[in-house]
């Protein structure tokens, strides 16, 4: 007995030991690999912290103890794994809870509002009810774009919605959520208060289908076919000549989007296909540094590192989040015309659509951790024609963009 | 810090076992936890660790001054009391008693200093208190030495949330305790289990308690103010019963014994005996030191409802610094007047399915009281319980997510009642070839009311078995550790995996 019970303390305290174990064997280089955490988590994209070092300030102020936490959560040995098999536990209890409701769609995590569509075989966010400071947002916003177009008369404002996860009627929870937003109710919302001058594009979704050829089944994207919609709808308004592909590609990276990553449920994978479209050589200005705004040589030349292709393909494929991007068109066709695209992540399938017809292309992101010029200047500053402002359902509602817009 | 943190789980707590047992002496060993106690609470409160500091040195030098004077003993015992007391009333209840003075008096005479409380403070003062009221009804002799001293108010397996532990019953083992594999392993179960109660259980349903309160009860309907309010009096037990777990096994691994801080309380039959099974150890300090020398129920019966109002006032008061604590104390000093009066007497002769259903009914409109400090939110909650908001409010049934607990809920019931004990008691009399008094299932394998020893739930007495059934028993102990190493693993899961960990004895 005395046996038994020491093997049973042994494994119970060899499971408490095992963060500062895993630490001690990685310093010693001796870590198996597929225990070691590394330095970036993947799956929650970002860094893991660090041992943090204490200060009196920081002890004081509870942050060296709220590091410390992190710092061990991060040291526990194949942590991804780890937070995958307590979200699978949750999902059955789930999914059994379920059972005799037959919901075609439920959460992935209990409180959690990513959400898997059994019909689909896809992964949805969950749709958001209408509400007093929802409506306000949407409203000051819409006041925002307003006051772009009406400083500046001489330059055409497009304001394009796509379609989202968030708001999507295709998302098979949205009949489910009492007095969801959707995409049409949204842009009514919008319309209603948009001044006549701006033209006010989205396009919807026929079914979940469509939406999901439009869409990542795993992430809140849009794919490059919904992309390249958006973009034809834009470039009628704008009068431009649409380009057209001429090639479609395909990577065989298998991807888990950020839903599929935030609902810590790695079902189904996406892939990324793009389009090419002739001749497109721009030089590219990110923050003022000239160099490439987007991931696709890597993906070509297959220099892609895997965990990014796998856990981050459309960021690092179609280029993260910046404060200004400028792309220069040296065709002499396009000579003397300029435009500003205000948007989120959504904006970089299309930025390179858009270039082929204007002489400069401005990108700016207004979300408040991005935006570094004011927006009125910069119009005033660059000769702007055109301007598109394209975001996503929850930029336009997030604190700080409809400032933002005004700046 | 709290237990269910990656910080003590895999850091404190390992190191702390570690280096206790690497120390051979039991000066060493007290050292260590004195240490290791005071680094746990200056981790989460950097600061209010002197306060604690300074509560022990008073309360030390009390417990000193109080036995070694023979004339002014009780004053020295009032001036200690009123030290206590006012350290707790001045950290814990400053801003409500500000706020209500100035109120009815219409003039801001009192500062709201907002003082954030020291975390434990209510039970760090109760131990204190104890001591010096034992060492003046010589009861216990003083501590001499403020390390073994520091080491009783500040041993850092209760010291956030209890058990609230006597001197007298630690006194012995500060120095002659003896730490032993049987009593190290049978803590560390029961150390898990406490944990996978409050990770697995309290937290999990803690999601769908917090979600009906903060959404209201024009917004959840019946349905979901009764799912919230069945979740929060789940959360509030395995909570609070996996801390005492968690408590009483850490304890057990040092070698000391503290006794059972909860006894299945939801399976009473009567307030009366929810309060002897729901947080024994605050319910006996309360009899011990407030409601006796009141005179207790040896005294007139109007005294007598007198006493149990100042206790149950006073345990409401004891519990949060606002009104609906003193509104749920004074609740349940209402049902126990009105159970000692009459309605025992009636309750006594229903089936034990009414009673049951009563005393149900009884705590969870009081986990409502209590659970709900703002009143504007409390009635529309209330009237939503009787369905003054349709089945589900302005919600529809999926968006309300009420459905995805009830597997959760569930198992919350099951492991409410003593259905370990039964098992275990069945197993027991199988495998010993007695015959099994199935009696009643809320009976059996219990530890009598005055019993309130802590038992090796998961041990079994293998020799008691016959020789045949021998190898199933061990079977099935070994399957039961097996299963304890996977929820451990698992509430290691959770816990680093950041999911939902409210800490709710802020309020303490």
């Amino acid at each position: 007995m005395k046996a038994y019970r020491i093997v049973f303390c042994t494994v119970a305290i060899a499971i408490l030991f095992s963060s500062l174990s895993c630490k001690a064997l990685d310093k010693l280089g001796i870590l198996p690999d597929f225990l070691d955490n590394g330095s970036f988590s993947y799956l929650e994209g970002g860094e893991i912290q660090d041992l943090p070092s204490a200060t009196f300030d920081n002890v004081a102020s509870g942050q060296f103890q709220d590091e410390a936490e992190s710092y061990l959560s991060g040291c526990f040995p194949a942590r991804d794994e780890v937070l995958l098999a307590n979200a699978a536990i949750q999902r059955g209890v789930i999914s059994l809870a379920n059972y005799p409701f037959g919901f075609d769609v439920y959460p992935t995590q209990f409180g959690g509002t990513k959400l898997y569509s059994v019909s689909a075989g896809a992964m949805f966010e969950l749709p958001t009810a209408a509400n007093k400071g929802t409506l306000e947002a949407i409203d000051q916003f819409t006041q925002s774009i307003n006051s772009i177009a009406l400083s500046h008369p001489e330059a055409d404002v497009v304001l394009f919605v796509p379609d989202c996860t968030r708001v999507t009627e295709s998302n098979p929870a949205s009949p489910l959520v009492n007095n969801a937003i959707t995409h049409s109710s949204l842009l009514d919302s919008i319309r209603e208060g948009l001044d006549s001058s701006i033209d006010l594009l989205g396009y919807e979704n026929d079914g979940t289908g469509d939406f999901l050829t439009n869409f990542f089944e795993t992430d809140h994207h849009w794919t490059i076919a919904g992309a390249y919609k958006g973009y034809l709808d834009i470039a009628r308004t704008l009068g431009i000549a649409p380009e057209t592909p001429s090639e479609t590609i395909e990577y065989s990276y298998q991807s888990y989007g950020s839903i599929a990553r935030q609902g810590l449920y790695l079902t189904g994978t996406d892939h990324i296909v793009d389009y090419r479209f002739g001749q497109q050589e721009y030089e590219v200005l990110v923050n003022g540094e000239e160099r490439p705004r987007d991931g696709r040589q890597s993906y070509s030349d297959g220099s892609i590192d895997p965990e990014l292709a796998k856990y981050q393909s459309y960021e690092s494929y179609f280029g993260g989040n910046y404060s200004l991007v400028q792309y220069i068109n040296d065709d002499p066709s396009v000579h003397g015309s300029n435009i500003l695209i205000i948007g989120d992540s959504f904006t970089q399938p299309v930025e390179p659509m858009i270039a082929a017809s204007y002489e400069n292309t401005y990108v700016i992101d207004p979300r408040e951790r991005y935006l570094s010029v004011g927006i009125d200047e910069f119009i005033k500053d660059h000769d702007i024609d055109s301007v598109v402002v394209l975001m996503r359902f929850t930029t336009i509602i997030e604190k700080g963009v409809a400032e933002g817009l005004m700046s | 810090m709290v237990f269910s943190s990656a910080t003590f789980l895999l850091a404190f707590f390992p190191l702390c076992l570690a280096l206790y047992f690497v120390a051979r002496s039991r000066k060493a060993r007290n050292l260590v936890l004195f240490g290791f106690s005071l680094l746990f609470y200056a981790w989460g409160e950097p600061v209010y660790v002197l306060l604690m500091l300074f509560s022990i040195f008073i309360n030390w030098l009390s417990g000193l001054l109080v036995y070694n004077s023979s004339k002014n003993k009780t004053g020295v015992l009032a001036l200690s009391l009123f030290i206590n007391l006012g350290i707790l009333a001045f950290f814990k209840y400053e801003t409500f008693l500000a706020t209500n003075i100035n109120q009815i008096i219409g003039v801001n005479l009192i500062p709201d200093l907002q003082l954030p409380l020291p975390i434990g403070i209510s039970f760090f003062t109760l131990q204190a208190v104890s001591y010096v009221i034992d060492v003046y009804r010589n009861d216990v002799p003083p501590q001499k030495s403020i390390v073994h001293f520091g080491l009783y108010i500040s041993m850092f397996p209760q010291l956030v949330a209890g058990p609230i532990v006597r001197y007298s019953t630690i006194q012995e083992q500060i120095l002659n305790r003896k730490e032993n594999l049987k009593d190290f392993t049978e803590g560390m179960r029961l150390f898990i289990v406490g944990l996978a109660k409050k990770v697995l259980l309290a937290n999990i349903v803690a999601i769908l308690a917090a979600k009906m309160l903060r959404i209201g009860g024009e917004n959840i309907g019946c349905l979901g103010a009764w799912a919230g309010l069945i979740a929060y009096t789940f959360q509030i037990f395995f909570d609070f019963s996996g801390y005492s777990d968690m408590a009483i096994g850490l304890g057990k691994m040092f070698g000391f014994k503290y006794l059972r801080n909860f006894n299945y309380p939801y399976i009473s039959k009567s307030v009366t005996e929810f309060w002897r099974r729901w947080h024994i150890s605050l319910s006996s300090f309360f009899r011990d030191y407030v409601y006796i020398p009141l005179g207790g129920n040896r005294v007139s019966r109007a005294r007598w409802c007198f006493n149990l109002f100042v206790v149950w006032g006073l345990t409401g008061f004891w519990h949060g610094a606002a009104w609906n604590f003193i509104g749920w104390g004074i609740f349940y000093g209402i049902l126990i007047v009105l159970e000692k009066l009459w309605l025992g007497r009636i309750l006594t002769k229903l089936p034990n399915a009414l009673q049951h259903l009563y005393c149900i009914a009884a705590f969870m409109f009081g986990w409502l009281i209590f659970w709900i400090e703002d009143p504007g939110v409390f009635l529309p909650y209330l009237s939503a319980l009787f369905g003054a908001y349709c089945l589900t409010g302005s919600n529809t049934l999926w968006e309300l997510t009420a459905w995805e607990y009830w597997p959760m809920l569930i198992i919350c019931a099951v492991a409410s009642t003593p259905i370990v004990p039964y098992l275990k008691a069945r197993l027991l009399a199988w495998a010993e070839g007695s015959a099994f008094e199935a009696s009643s299932f809320f009976k059996s394998g219990l530890p009598g009311e005055k019993t309130i020893s802590t038992d090796g739930l998961c041990e079994f007495d293998l020799q008691r078995a016959t020789e045949s059934r021998r190898k199933v028993l061990f079977v099935v102990k070994v399957a039961i550790d097996i299963a304890l190493l996977a929820l451990l693993l698992l509430s290691i899961f959770s816990v680093v995996a950041g999911s939902f960990n409210p800490f709710i004895y802020f309020r303490f």
